[in-house]
C-alpha cells in the first residue's frame, strides 16, 4: 500500500477516475429532477399560494437535464481523455525503445532508422498537442458544469424566499429548496475532486 | 462499458463488458472483480484497447487502492495485454497467474506489480474473508490455465471454457441454452485442442456447487444451464483443426 501512496498517479488513471466520479453526478442530477417534480405537484396543489414558486420548479427541472447531459458528454470527454494519454504513453513507449535501439546500433545509424526515429518523434508531438487539446476541453466542461451549481445556489436561494409566501405549503416546498441546494454542494464538491485529480498534472 | 452485480453478500463479484464503444475489430471480453473491502481481486483484466473504459469503470465500484489482485488465467491478449498499463496505474498489486506464463505475461510489462506464480496443482487466495480458489483447467484452451471458483457465492470464472463469440450488444445471461449452443460449438471444437484435458476438467467441476459459471467472452449460465454445458461439453469433440486437416490429406 505504500507502494500505492507514494506514487505519481499517471494521467491516463486520473481521466479514467473522472469518467468514473462522473457517474455519481448523474444520480444527483437525476434526484434534482426527482425534486424539481416533487415540487411542481406541491405548487400544483398550492395554486395561488405558489405562484412565484411554480416557475422556479420549470427551472430546477430543466437544470436537472442540463446537468444529466452535461455529464454525458463530460463522461466520453474523460473517457477519450484517458484512451489518448494510454496513446501518447505508448507513443512515447515507442520512442524510447527507438532511441535506445540507435544506442544499441552506435555509430553508421541506417537512414531507415533515423527516419523511423523522426516519425516516432512527430506522433509522439501529435499525440502530446492532442491530449492537451482534450484535457483544455475536458478543464472546461468540468467548469460549466461548476457554472451551472453556482446558479443553481442562487435559484435555492430565491426558491425557499418564494416558499415562505406558501402558507401552510411552506415547510414542503423549503424541503424541496434544501434538496436542490445539497444536491448543488454534492456536485460541486465532485467536480472539486475532479478539477484537483487533472491539477495534479 | 456496462457492469451488472452478480452477487452481494458481505462482499461484491462485479461484471464488466459489452463495451459498445470498443473498436469493432476486437474480440469483446468479460471482466470480472470480486470486491471484499479494501483487498479486491481483478480478473482477466482484458486487452490494451480496452483499459480506459475498463479503469473508469472499475472507479465506479473501487477506490484504485483497494485493488490488491489481479488474476491472470492464461497468457492470452484479450486477457492481460493490458498489464504494462495497470503495472503503472496500480504498483502496488499483486498478479496471480500460471508459473509458467511468467517469462512470456512479463513481455507485457510488469515491472511494479509482483508476479505470484500460481502452481499445477492451482492453490488458493484469501481476500478479507472471501475464500477464492484457482482450479486446474491446463490445456483448455492454455498450456497453463485456471479458473476461479468461490464457494460461497458459488461462481465459478471459468475462462474460455463456456465463451462464445456474440456482437457486445448480446445478453448477459443463456435464455436459451439450445440456441446458445450454435454460439458456442465451433469456438470449443477449435480453441478447445483436447478431449483428455476437456473431460479431467469435467470431472473436477462436477464435484463443485456451481449457481453461476461466468465465462471471459459471451454469455453467463445460470442454475441448471451449468449441468447443460457440462453435458453439452462432454459430448463435444474438440481438437478439430488436426482432423480437418487429416480429412483434406485422405480426400
Amino acid at each position: 500500500m505504500e507502494k500505492y501512496n507514494t506514487y505519481k498517479r499517471p494521467f491516463f488513471v486520473s481521466a479514467a477516475t473522472v469518467a468514473g466520479n462522473l457517474v455519481s453526478v448523474m444520480h444527483i442530477a437525476k434526484e434534482i429532477s426527482l425534486a424539481a417534480k416533487n415540487a411542481k405537484a406541491i405548487a400544483e396543489r398550492a395554486g395561488e399560494k405558489a405562484n412565484g414558486f411554480r416557475p422556479i420548479t420549470d427551472y430546477i427541472d430543466e437544470m436537472g437535464y442540463e446537468t444529466m447531459s452535461l455529464v454525458n458528454a463530460i463522461n466520453k470527454e474523460a473517457l477519450e481523455v484517458s484512451r489518448i494519454a494510454v496513446n501518447e504513453l505508448r507513443a512515447k513507449e515507442v520512442y524510447q525503445k527507438l532511441l535506445s535501439a540507435k544506442d544499441y546500433i552506435g555509430e553508421d545509424v541506417p537512414v531507415s532508422v533515423e527516419k523511423l526515429i523522426q516519425e516516432a518523434s512527430e506522433r509522439l508531438s501529435e499525440h502530446t498537442i492532442e491530449l492537451e487539446k482534450d484535457k483544455a476541453r475536458l478543464i472546461h466542461l468540468l467548469e460549466e458544469i461548476k457554472n451551472q451549481m453556482r446558479a443553481s445556489a442562487v435559484i435555492s436561494t430565491c426558491s425557499r424566499v418564494e416558499a415562505t409566501q406558501a402558507e401552510e405549503y411552506e415547510t414542503s416546498l423549503q424541503v424541496v429548496s434544501e434538496n436542490v441546494d445539497a444536491a448543488s454542494k454534492k456536485i460541486t464538491m465532485i467536480v472539486n475532486d475532479c478539477d484537483d485529480l487533472l491539477a495534479h498534472h | 462499458m456496462k457492469d451488472t452485480i452478480l452477487f452481494d453478500d458481505g462482499y461484491k463479484w462485479i461484471f464488466f463488458g459489452r463495451d459498445q464503444d470498443k473498436p469493432e475489430k476486437i474480440i469483446d471480453t468479460n471482466q470480472y472483480l470480486v470486491k471484499d473491502g479494501n483487498r479486491c481481486l481483478l480478473l482477466d483484466p482484458g486487452g490494451i484497447e480496452t483499459f480506459s473504459a475498463m479503469l473508469a469503470s472499475v472507479t465506479r465500484h473501487v477506490r484504485l487502492e483497494d485493488i490488491t489482485e489481479i488474476f491472470a488465467s492464461h497468457q492470452d491478449p484479450d486477457i492481460i495485454s493490458s498489464l504494462g498499463l495497470w503495472d503503472k496505474a496500480l504498483p502496488h498489486t499483486r498478479l496471480h497467474a500460471p508459473w509458467l506464463w511468467e517469462g512470456f505475461i512479463r513481455h507485457f510489462g510488469c515491472n511494479n506489480i509482483q508476479y505470484v506464480g500460481i502452481p499445477d496443482e492451482g492453490s488458493e487466495l484469501v481476500l478479507n474473508k472471501t475464500k477464492l480458489v484457482f482450479i486446474p483447467a491446463h490445456y483448455l484452451h492454455a498450456s497453463g490455465n485456471y479458473h476461479v471458483y468461490d464457494a460461497k457465492a458459488k461462481i465459478l470464472m471459468s475462462g474460455d471454457v463456456g465463451a462464445a463469440l456474440e456482437p457486445p450488444e448480446s445478453g448477459m445471461f443463456v435464455e436459451d441454452f439450445k440456441a446458445h449452443t450454435e454460439n458456442m460449438t465451433l469456438f470449443h471444437q477449435r480453441w478447445m485442442p483436447s478431449n483428455e484435458a476437456k473431460n479431467d476438467w469435467i470431472a473436477r467441476v462436477r464435484k463443485l456447487d456451481i449457481d453461476m459459471m461466468a465465462p471471459q467472452h459471451g454469455r453467463i449460465f445460470k442454475g441448471d444451464d451449468v449441468k447443460r454445458f457440462l453435458d453439452w461439453f462432454e459430448a463435444l469433440d474438440v481438437g478439430i483443426a488436426i482432423k480437418k486437416l487429416d480429412e483434406a490429406k485422405a480426400a
